[in-house]
Parts: C-alpha cells; sequence; structure tokens
C-alpha cells in the first residue's frame, strides 16, 4: 500500500464528479430554532424501494449535555444528589454585560475555573447580552440554546455541511427512516464550546491475538 | 477366448498374492512397518485431539492461516508430479532400462498422493462436512475454485496411476503381455497430469493478489522445477535401497538417466529461485517485505533465515556434485547430494514458500509461526503412512517384477 | 513359498493378531472423537445450506439454532434470516480526518457480534500510522496510549464486502457468497474450514474459530442472524457481515453507532439521495488497494 492509491483514478473520476454534480445535493441545512428538536439531515436518507414517498421517521438531536444551556452550578443539590442550577438571568440581570471579557478564569465567584480557548472569541460573541439564558447569533438575533448547531455552524461551515450530510457526528437509530427514526449528537457533545479542540481519550483494549509481539519499537508505546 | 473368465480367477489371485505379499517379510521388515505404524499412531492420536478441540490445537493463527500442513502438501505434490518424470525417457524417448523404474516412480506417486490428501485432510477445520465438496451431493465450486481443480487433478493422478501401475503388474503376474492400448495412452496422460497437478497447486497460490509473494508467473515453473528435484532424487535414493534391501537389482542405467535429469533440473530450479530473488530485491518496494522477512528478516523478526539458508546451501551443494564426476561414479556422494537436495527442496517448497506469504500479513502485520507439537506428531504421521504406502507398493512391485510372483499356471 | 503347511498358518495367525493389534491401536488413538462426535447431531451433520433451504426448512433451521443455543447456553436468543432489501446495496464511508482510533468500532463489534471473549476477537481491526503516508509496515494495532497522537493518523480496517471478492471465488464448497445486497456472507454449517479464504482476502477481515467462541451466558447478544452474529462453531471462518441483522431492518451497524465522532457512514448506494452517495460525491474518497480490482463497497476519505 502507498500513497499511489490516493493519486488513482477513481478519486479524480470522483473528484470530476463531485464538480460536475457539487453541491447541487446540499440545499442547506434547514433547522428551525422554534421547534427546539428538530430533523437536521437534509439528505433523503434511506429512500428505499418503499418509495420516497413511504413515511420518514424524524432525525432528532440527542439532548444536550446537562452542563450546556441549562444554568449554573449552584452549591445546593437536589435530593438525588444533583447540584442545583440557578437561571443565567437570575445574577446577570441585574449586571451590565462586559463586553471586553474573553475568560472565566480571572473571575473569583461563578465560571472561576472556565477556560476559554476557542479563538478570540469573547463570552459576548455567543452569549446574549441582554437575555444570559439565551444565545445570539452573529447578526444579533436572539435564539434558545437548542439553536446552538446553528449558531456553531456560522463559523464552522465546512463542519456543518458535513454534519448535515451525516459524515460528521456520531448517531444511533436507523439508516432507513422510512422504518425507523435516528438520533443525532449535537456539537456539544464532544466540542466543549469554550475549548472545542477535542481532549482525547483512552482508547478500548486492542486485539489480544496469539502470538501477536508487542507494538514495532518505536511505535505505540 | 474364455479372458474375462480368466481374469475372473487369475485378478483375485494377483490381489490375494499382493496382500500376502505386502504382509510377509524378515524381521527388518516386520520392525520397519511396526516403527511405521508407530508414528502413524501418535500422528492419528494427534489428529483425533485437533478435531475434537479445535485447531488451536497447532500454532497457526488468522495471521499464518496455512502452516506445516499445506507446506507438506504443496511438497509432497511435487514429490507426486516428480515421480513420473521417469516416464518421460522411458516412453517419450523409448528407453527400455527405464521401464521397470517407471512402475516404481509410480509407486511413489501414488504414496505422495495419498500424503498430499492427508496433509488436506488433517488442515480441515471441519473434516465431517467434507461432504460438502461432492459433487451433486454437495456444493462444488467449479471451475471457480483453483482448490477444486486440485482436488480434481489430485484424486485423477492417484487413479491414473493406480490403474497404470496395477495393470502392468498384473500382466506381468500372468505373464501376458500387456496390450500397450490398455496403458500407453494412459502413461501419456499421466506426463501431462504430472504436470498439471502441480501447475494447478501453484496456481492454487499464484491466483492471489493479496500476496505479492506467491503472486508471481514464475511459481508454476518453479514447482515444476523443483518437483523435477525432489522427485528423481527420491527415486535414486530408493533404487539404491532397493539394491541393497531386495533381488531386484536396478541396473547403473535408470540412475544415470536420474541423474542426468537432475543435473539440469537443481540448476534449473536454482535460476529460477535467482530470478525471483533479483526481482524482489532489485524492485524493492512494500511487496520484498516477505523475501526480506524470508532471507534476512524482517524487523528483528527472523525464525525462517536459517531454514532458507540451510536451503540454499544444500542445494548449491547438491547440485555441484550432481556436475561432478564424483556425483556419478561414487555412490557415497550420489546419495549425499540427493539427501541434500530433497531435504533442500522440502525447506524451499515447503515452510519457505507458505509461510512468507502470511508474513508480513496483507495489513503488514508480522505475526510470526513455529509449528506446535501436535502439528509435528501429525505432521510425521502422515509421512508414516506415505511410507507405509510406499514399502507396500515397492514390496509389491519388486515381488513381480523379479519374477517371484507369478500366476502358477494349472 | 516353501513353508509347511504348520509354518503358514502359524505365519496367518500371527499376521491376523497383528492386524487385529493394530485396529485396537488406531481405535484407542482416535478415540477422542468419540467426544467430539457426540456433542454434534445428526441435523448438524446434515444441515442443508442456506440457498437451498425453503421457507420451512429455514424456520426449522432457526428454530433449532435457538433450541440448541438455549441447550449450551441456557440463554433465550431470536434468530432471524432477513432478506436482502429489493433496490439496497449497501456502503460504507470511513473519514480518516475525524476518526481518533478509539477502537469503540472494534469494541462494539465484539459485543454485538458475541465474539470470543478470551482473544477480544472484532472484524475490525484499528491501525495507528504516522502522517505523511498510509504504510501499513509502520502501523501498530495494539497502541495503548491516549488518542489521538498528534503525529498519527488512525485508520480502522474490516471487510471491504468486495463486488470481486477473491475469497468468494476461492471458496471450494460455495459456503461463502455475496449477497444482492453487497454483503458477503458465510454459512457457518456449511463451511469446510479450509480457510482459503482467509489467504485469499487482501485486507486480513476473515477470522477462523480455531476454537469454539466462549460468551459468558449473560454477554450474549440474544438478537442474532443465522448469516451473521449467531453462536459460531467451532472450525468454521467468520467475518464482518455489515450487522446484516440490524441493517436488513433499516438500523445502522453497531461499529457506527459507537462511532463517538462520525466518522463512519452507512447507506444505501444505489439511492442518489443518501449520506453515502454524498460522501462518494463530495469528498476525496479512495478504496484500499485499489490496484487488486476487488471493487471494495467500503471507502474511505478525507475532509478538505
Amino acid at each position: 500500500m502507498g500513497q499511489s492509491t490516493f493519486i488513482s483514478n477513481r478519486a479524480n473520476r470522483v473528484a470530476a464528479f463531485a464538480v460536475a454534480i457539487g453541491l447541487s445535493a446540499c440545499q442547506g441545512g434547514h433547522l428551525d430554532p422554534a421547534a427546539g428538536i428538530t430533523a437536521a439531515g437534509i439528505t433523503a436518507a434511506g429512500a428505499t424501494a418503499a418509495g420516497a414517498t413511504a413515511k420518514r421517521h424524524p432525525v432528532r438531536y440527542r439532548p444536550r449535555p446537562s452542563g450546556v444551556g441549562s444554568g449554573i452550578a449552584t452549591d445546593l443539590v437536589d435530593h438525588n444528589g444533583a447540584p442545583i442550577k440557578a437561571p443565567c438571568g437570575s445574577c446577570h440581570a441585574g449586571k451590565a454585560p462586559s463586553t471586553r471579557r474573553r475568560s472565566g478564569e480571572t473571575l473569583k465567584i461563578f465560571h472561576s475555573g472556565l477556560r476559554m480557548k476557542h479563538g478570540t472569541l469573547s463570552c459576548l460573541t455567543c452569549h446574549n447580552g441582554n437575555n444570559y439564558d439565551t444565545l445570539r447569533l452573529a447578526d444579533d438575533t436572539e435564539v434558545q440554546f437548542d439553536a446552538l448547531m446553528t449558531l456553531c455552524g456560522q463559523c464552522h461551515g465546512p463542519q456543518k455541511r458535513d454534519y448535515d450530510h451525516g459524515s460528521h457526528g456520531g448517531m444511533t437509530g436507523f439508516w432507513d427512516l422510512t422504518k425507523g427514526p435516528r438520533v443525532r449528537n449535537q456539537c456539544v457533545h464532544c466540542h466543549d464550546p469554550h475549548a472545542p479542540a477535542y481532549v482525547g481519550m483512552v482508547p478500548a483494549a486492542g486485539p489480544r491475538d496469539r502470538f501477536l509481539q508487542p507494538a514495532r519499537p518505536g511505535h505505540g508505546h | 477366448m474364455s479372458s474375462s473368465a480368466n481374469h475372473a480367477v487369475s485378478y483375485p489371485r494377483f490381489l490375494v498374492r499382493l496382500l500376502s505379499v505386502a504382509t510377509d517379510g524378515g524381521l527388518q521388515f516386520y520392525a520397519w512397518m511396526t516403527f511405521l505404524t508407530a508414528i502413524a499412531l501418535v500422528g492419528a492420536n494427534a489428529w483425533a485431539h485437533q478435531v475434537a478441540d479445535g485447531m488451536v490445537l497447532t500454532h497457526m493463527t488468522d495471521h499464518v492461516s496455512w502452516g506445516l500442513y499445506i507446506a507438506n502438501f504443496t511438497f509432497g505434490v511435487g514429490l507426486a508430479a516428480g515421480g513420473v518424470m521417469m516416464v518421460i525417457p522411458a516412453y517419450l524417448y523409448d528407453d527400455h532400462a527405464m521401464h521397470d523404474v517407471v512402475i516404481f516412480g509410480e509407486i511413489l506417486a501414488i504414496a505422495a498422493i495419498v500424503v498430499c490428501i492427508g496433509f488436506v485432510g488433517v488442515d480441515i477445520g471441519r473434516p465431517d462436512r467434507i461432504w460438502h465438496m461432492i459433487p451433486g451431493v454437495g456444493r462444488f465450486n467449479w471451475p471457480m475454485s483453483m482448490l477444486t481443480w486440485d482436488v480434481l487433478v489430485l484424486n485423477g493422478y492417484l487413479v491414473l496411476n493406480l490403474h497404470i501401475v496395477g495393470y502392468l503388474l498384473y500382466h506381468r503376474f500372468t505373464g501376458r503381455k500387456p496390450n500397450k492400448r490398455w496403458y500407453m495412452p494412459f502413461v501419456m496422460a499421466s506426463i501431462v497430469w504430472a504436470i498439471s497437478i502441480h501447475t494447478v497447486t501453484a496456481f492454487l497460490y499464484a491466483g492471489l493478489g493479496g500476496r505479492p509473494f506467491w503472486n508471481s508467473a514464475l511459481l508454476a515453473p518453479r514447482f515444476l522445477a523443483s518437483a523435477f528435484v525432489s522427485g528423481p532424487a527420491f527415486i535414486v535414493l530408493l533404487l539404491l535401497a532397493m539394491r541393497w534391501l531386495s533381488d531386484l537389482k536396478i541396473g547403473a542405467g535408470p540412475i544415470r538417466t536420474l541423474v542426468s535429469i537432475l543435473r539440469v533440473t537443481t540448476v534449473v530450479n536454482l535460476f529460477m529461485l535467482a530470478s525471483e530473488v533479483f526481482v524482489e530485491f532489485y524492485t524493492g518496494g512494500s511487496h520484498t517485505a516477505a523475501a526480506q522477512y524470508l532471507f534476512f528478516g524482517l524487523e528483528g523478526h527472523n525464525d525462517l533465515v536459517p531454514w532458507m539458508w540451510t536451503s540454499i546451501v544444500f542445494n548449491v551443494v547438491a547440485a555441484g556434485i550432481f556436475l561432478t564426476r564424483k556425483g556419478i561414479e561414487d555412490n557415497r556422494f550420489l546419495v549425499a547430494a540427493c539427501v541434500l537436495t530433497f531435504m533442500g527442496v522440502w525447506i524451499e517448497k515447503g515452510m519457505g514458500l507458505i509461510i512468507p506469504g502470511f508474513i508480513p500479513s496483507t495489513l503488514h502485520e508480522i505475526v510470526e509461526y513455529a509449528p506446535s507439537l501436535v502439528e509435528w506428531k501429525v505432521t510425521a504421521g502422515i509421512w508414516a503412512l506415505g511410507g507405509l504406502v510406499l514399502t507396500v507398493g515397492v514390496k509389491c512391485g519388486v515381488a513381480v517384477l523379479s519374477g517371484h510372483e507369478r500366476l502358477v499356471k494349472g | 513359498m516353501s513353508d509347511s503347511a504348520d509354518g503358514v498358518s502359524r505365519r496367518t495367525l500371527l499376521k491376523a493378531a497383528g492386524a487385529t493389534l493394530g485396529a485396537a491401536a488406531f481405535a484407542q488413538a482416535l478415540a477422542p472423537l468419540a467426544s467430539w462426535a457426540e456433542g454434534m447431531s445428526s441435523e448438524d451433520f446434515l444441515a442443508t445450506h442456506y440457498k437451498e433451504l425453503d421457507a420451512e426448512g429455514l424456520k426449522t433451521a432457526l428454530k433449532r439454532i435457538e433450541e440448541d443455543t438455549k441447550k449450551k447456553t441456557g440463554v433465550d436468543v431470536h434468530v432471524t434470516a432477513d432478506a436482502p432489501i429489493p433496490g439496497v446495496k449497501f456502503g460504507y464511508a470511513l473519514n480518516l480526518s475525524i476518526c481518533i482510533g478509539c477502537r469503540k468500532c472494534a469494541e462494539a463489534c465484539h459485543e454485538e457480534n458475541n465474539h470470543d471473549r478470551k482473544t477480544n476477537n472484532s472484524y475490525i481491526r484499528v491501525f495507528e500510522m504516522d502522517k505523511g503516508s498510509i504504510d501499513f509496515a509502520k502501523g501498530t494495532v495494539d497502541y495503548a496510549h491516549p488518542v489521538p497522537q498528534p503525529d498519527k493518523f488512525y485508520m480502522p480496517v474490516q471487510c471491504q464486502q468486495c463486488d470481486n471478492a477473491p475469497c468468494v471465488s476461492v471458496c471450494p464448497v460455495e459456503a461463502t457468497w455475496k449477497e444482492a445486497d453487497g454483503i458477503v456472507v458465510v454459512d457457518y454449517d456449511w463451511c469446510i474450514g479450509c480457510r482459503y479464504c482467509e489467504a485469499a482476502c487482501p485486507y486480513h477481515a476473515r477470522r477462523f474459530n480455531w476454537q469454539a467462541p466462549e460468551v459468558p451466558a449473560k454477554e450474549i447478544n440474544p438478537d442474532q442472524g443465522y448469516l451473521s452474529n449467531r453462536l459460531r462453531p467451532q472450525g468454521v471462518m467468520e467475518k464482518c457481515h455489515f450487522c446484516l441483522h440490524r441493517t436488513r431492518k433499516g438500523k445502522l451497524p453497531a461499529c457506527l453507532e459507537a462511532c463517538p465522532t462520525g466518522a463512519r457512514v452507512f447507506g444505501n448506494l444505489l439511492d442518489p439521495d443518501s449520506e453515502i452517495r454524498w460522501v462518494l460525491a463530495n469528498k476525496r474518497v479512495f478504496v484500499l488497494k485499489e490496484e487488486l480490482g476487488t471493487k471494495p463497497s467500503f471507502f474511505y476519505f478525507f475532509d478538505e
């Protein structure tokens, strides 16, 4: 196996094909923020012999991780031991928004551990200074936390496009939507919005074949 | 003519006499047969355990999925094909001194085919399902699968040789002159067939695009060249042993003919090896990895290196001996050369051919292979079985050809 | 022969005794076969090829497998034999730009498909390679450090479900074949275990059951397919089947569901609006070992 496989005829053909029909397949990811949870896929995945007219099951977002967009944890815990969260507005309503703040690291109370490592963004690039329980798009439109995919997609267009075409972001459920629904991860399931670079993980156990020698010297360990 | 009635009486008598000859002999003979039977028993027991507990008892893996069994199978096919090399001078060139030798070449072929079938049999994970291969009853994937071709040619070759040997011995036994119509076409067929069994076996490997070490057009010619080394070398040893152990004294002529064959084939075999080595190493690239592993070791893995160099040294020394006068005139040199080249080809055509096909794996992982004790036991058992067949066959052949066994006309 | 009549008969007697002894010894040597045959019913032995089963025969066969499994493991399993969906040819694409080498796919395969626990078997092998070239010779499969490493990339390899599958051509008994939806399957009740397919596969996609796989009863996945993840017998071949017991019901394969990054794209190649078709049309796609002409239905791609 060498590099040559890359520069293959197939790759050229595929590339030419891609130019030919190009993004004509891409009709834009229509996300309805008002609906909150909605179909994200724009491609008619799963059209089968059953016919494109068959009823489609929805593609839903997997619920956001509990830490995102649900207020801020207080010292109190509920009867299950989970921290009780206060809405953002309970503090921010009476405070003037800080337009220049880029990090929570210097804060004494609340957000004090918040490490911000997301380009040159400031808090108010995404958070809505007029109502901290919502977000804002680049054109100052107020949106709910449910619309965060749209928010991220403003800058991360290629990723959003790939996401909309099912080639970025984990999913479960059905490939054939005429047979059942699908649930999709949102950006924040893998990427911390304040420091989105993927942090890495410990891999699952490797193969334990008989007689498999340890990794090649200088590799793997 | 009441010839059919005659046959009805004389053929059973022939078989009974052969059975008697096959089980009769001196202390030496019984000791030898007991020895072989004991080894075969050990092999049978090891195989039974392998079937019951799974092939996990072998050291084969998903990386090296064929091992000692298929290596010996491949060598055995060569031996079977080479066994018939005597037929060419005998019949094509009408060398009458060779006619008796031909019988022993074909007896060797029969024993070798038994060995081959044995090795394929023990390599199969589900021997209980072997009936799936029977055309009509099972699903025989012919002509797509080269393995089905191999099944056909090996069994066909076995039948062909059984017929020729049986026919000629039976006629010698009854004192009749064999009818050319009943053996010459089969003899000619067996020449082509001998080439076909080894060609098909080579194609079995050479057709696999995912295994660059085997995926060479030279593989079939190489197989034949090596077959025409190991077969004649074994026959020379067999003839010398018969001279020593039996009443049938084969003259110097046939041995000289065989050595003339060996003079050419050992050199051709080495030449083809050199051609492959040149292409592998001069071209370089990732496809050289298997040859690199075989000859020099790869990334610190070098289990096969000493074996392969031993094989090369054996083959070169043997080729050298065959080319000198001593190779023909001095039996000690002749025996040494035959033993060396037989061993040399066994390594080269066996482990030296099969294992590097799997190392590195198709995804360039390196998992080495050394046969387990069970594999060695089973292997020894199958060779012992071949030895039993060969001994019985040669004993019968000698008895009939030397005139000890004749149909006594009443 | 000049033996006296007495000599002949004594010799014959000795021969007969020798033959009896030999036969007895062989019977003793082959004794382990008895225990092996004990565990096998005549239905096992005379099992019919999958393609030759009629509707009734298939129902009987599925029931036999369920009962066998219950008897051997105590677990109630449900074995199905879904047919290929008309108008569907499965394709799989893997995004090398976002695969992080976490082996979640391999792990999911291991659990979904009732693989042998001891060997941690899986139909997927994930290679960690140096950035700069796809050189398996410099790859490792047994890395254990956190992933992804900054100077590495990761390439999971599984059955490529070739249109021109070498493994199918070489099988001497047609125990493996390509289904209408492109999945190359193995009939575990027909395979003779010669491993010619394993030698023929250029992708190290096939696995042999060197012994009967062992899965603790409570870990057995009861949702099983005849041609896919049912418990395999000893001595037969197995391979990735695109989770056909799931995918033929419209579900995503287990390896895809487990992938945290969404590097895996699965779907119907015949549907021009499917995600897999979008990937083929818009990404820089390649297949592994294209020069071999195997025509895989498994594709790799990169984000630009």
